[in-house]
């Protein structure tokens, strides 16, 4: 449909009245005829041909969306996935964050986080699976529904925009217990999420309180297991209980701030390890990455 | 149910044809005449009546699906969200690009 219809001009009139005395006549092929043949008139009247391409193009617009099936979607929310399909989330936060992560393997419908005196606000879910229909969010609380995911370790993260350190407590740290306390202080916190598939965003916020909260409601079936990694220019500094992270060094040594744990030993893979009798590690411990600058690195640190 | 709980297909129009042109000059005499009802019957009587003719009904659906379609993309691609090497020339605010910077 190239051309746009006209109305008759005064031009055309001699040519109308020819076309109204064949239709009056009913002579409908002289009628067709002068219409179609005539270029004057080429553009001025609209037959079946025209209303099928019309319609045509509607039917190709309405199936259109066919064209972007298997291509990777971009959004802040999960888009309708078929099997997969995967897509890239929109993430507004810095390059530089810091990252905690609790594996938390649960029997219950629900984990809850806590939010101690402090005000969340400007909260949304994503979930492609639905899980997280159910939450309930107050000032202070936050219930992640887990629903058929009760046999699935369930994840929870919490992305930071400074560099400030995050802090696991000790004491929350024991197998099999039903709480999971992130210390921390005037940190901005822009992210959490539970699972792979399930986050919970907010908008970037200051959190004032010195800890969060996540209790498991008595339904832990396994240990928790909780990464707290804090990236600086030259240091992988680390307060890890059973943990693991990876890491490019910029430099020829990390630092474990250890001080106040009892560690068993420390690992550092890619030819450099470190194998301590169990001990109370009264200060930080320097693990040397010489010759490592640029390489990524890995550390297990075990914790009894 | 309209579009886009379900694709609205549009069956073809048919131009009339020399065979028709009887009933047709009947059909527009009975209309000149404000004879409806017999005008109704003699359309009947053309072959493929329903696809000769251009009804009010064909128009709504056609008008409707336009409507839908506006309404779906607009809801569908606002913001907009543009992976490509240069910056849309057409990105309103609001709208995202994502700039490819390099290939892997």
């Amino acid at each position: 449909m190239n051309n746009l219809l006209q109305d008759i001009h005064l031009s055309d009139e001699q040519l109308w009245t020819t076309f109204q005395s064949y239709w009056k006549q009913g002579n409908y092929i002289a009628a067709k005829t002068l219409l179609e043949n005539n270029p004057q008139l080429i553009t001025k009247y609209a037959n079946a041909d025209w209303y099928n391409a019309l319609t045509a193009l509607i039917y190709e617009l309405e199936t259109y969306p066919e064209f972007y099936k298997n291509q990777i979607k971009v959004s802040y929310l999960p888009p309708d996935l078929d099997e997969d399909e995967i897509y890239f989330e929109i993430v507004l936060r810095d390059i530089k964050v810091n990252v905690v992560v609790g594996y938390i393997k649960t029997g219950n419908t629900s984990v809850t986080l806590n939010y101690s005196d402090n005000l969340i606000n400007a909260i949304s879910f994503r979930n492609s699976q639905e899980i997280f229909t159910n939450q309930q969010i107050t000032t202070s609380q936050v219930i992640f529904s887990t629903q058929s995911k009760t046999t699935y370790p369930i994840i929870c993260m919490v992305f930071t925009t400074d560099n400030t350190h995050l802090v696991v407590s000790d004491n929350t740290l024991t197998a099999n217990t039903n709480s999971l306390t992130v210390s921390y202080s005037g940190v901005l916190l822009s992210t959490i999420c539970l699972d792979e598939n399930n986050y919970r965003i907010m908008a970037e916020e200051t959190i004032s309180s010195s800890s969060v909260i996540i209790n498991l409601n008595n339904s832990l079936q396994e240990d928790i297991e909780v990464k707290v990694i804090s990236v600086s220019s030259t240091y992988l500094e680390e307060i890890l209980h059973r943990t693991q992270g990876n890491f490019t060094t910029s430099s020829n040594f990390i630092s474990l701030l250890c001080a106040g744990y009892m560690i068993n030993s420390f690992i550092l893979q890619n030819n450099n390890r470190v194998l301590l009798d169990k001990e109370f590690v009264y200060d930080n411990v320097i693990l040397s990455t010489i010759n490592k600058i640029g390489q990524t690195l890995s550390c297990t640190v075990f914790y009894t | 149910m309209p579009f886009p709980e379900q694709i609205i297909t549009f069956p073809d129009r048919m131009n009339i044809s020399e065979n028709d042109a009887v009933l047709i000059k009947q059909y527009q005499e009975a209309m000149e005449e404000g004879n409806l009802t017999s005008a109704s019957e003699i359309l009947h009587q053309i072959t493929d009546y329903d696809k000769k003719i251009i009804s009010t009904q064909y128009l709504n659906l056609i008008t409707q699906t336009v409507f839908n379609l506006q309404k779906y993309y607009l809801q569908k691609y606002s913001p907009s969200i543009v992976v490509s090497s240069q910056q849309p020339v057409l990105q309103d605010n609001t709208d995202l690009w994502f700039q490819i910077t390099g290939s892997a």
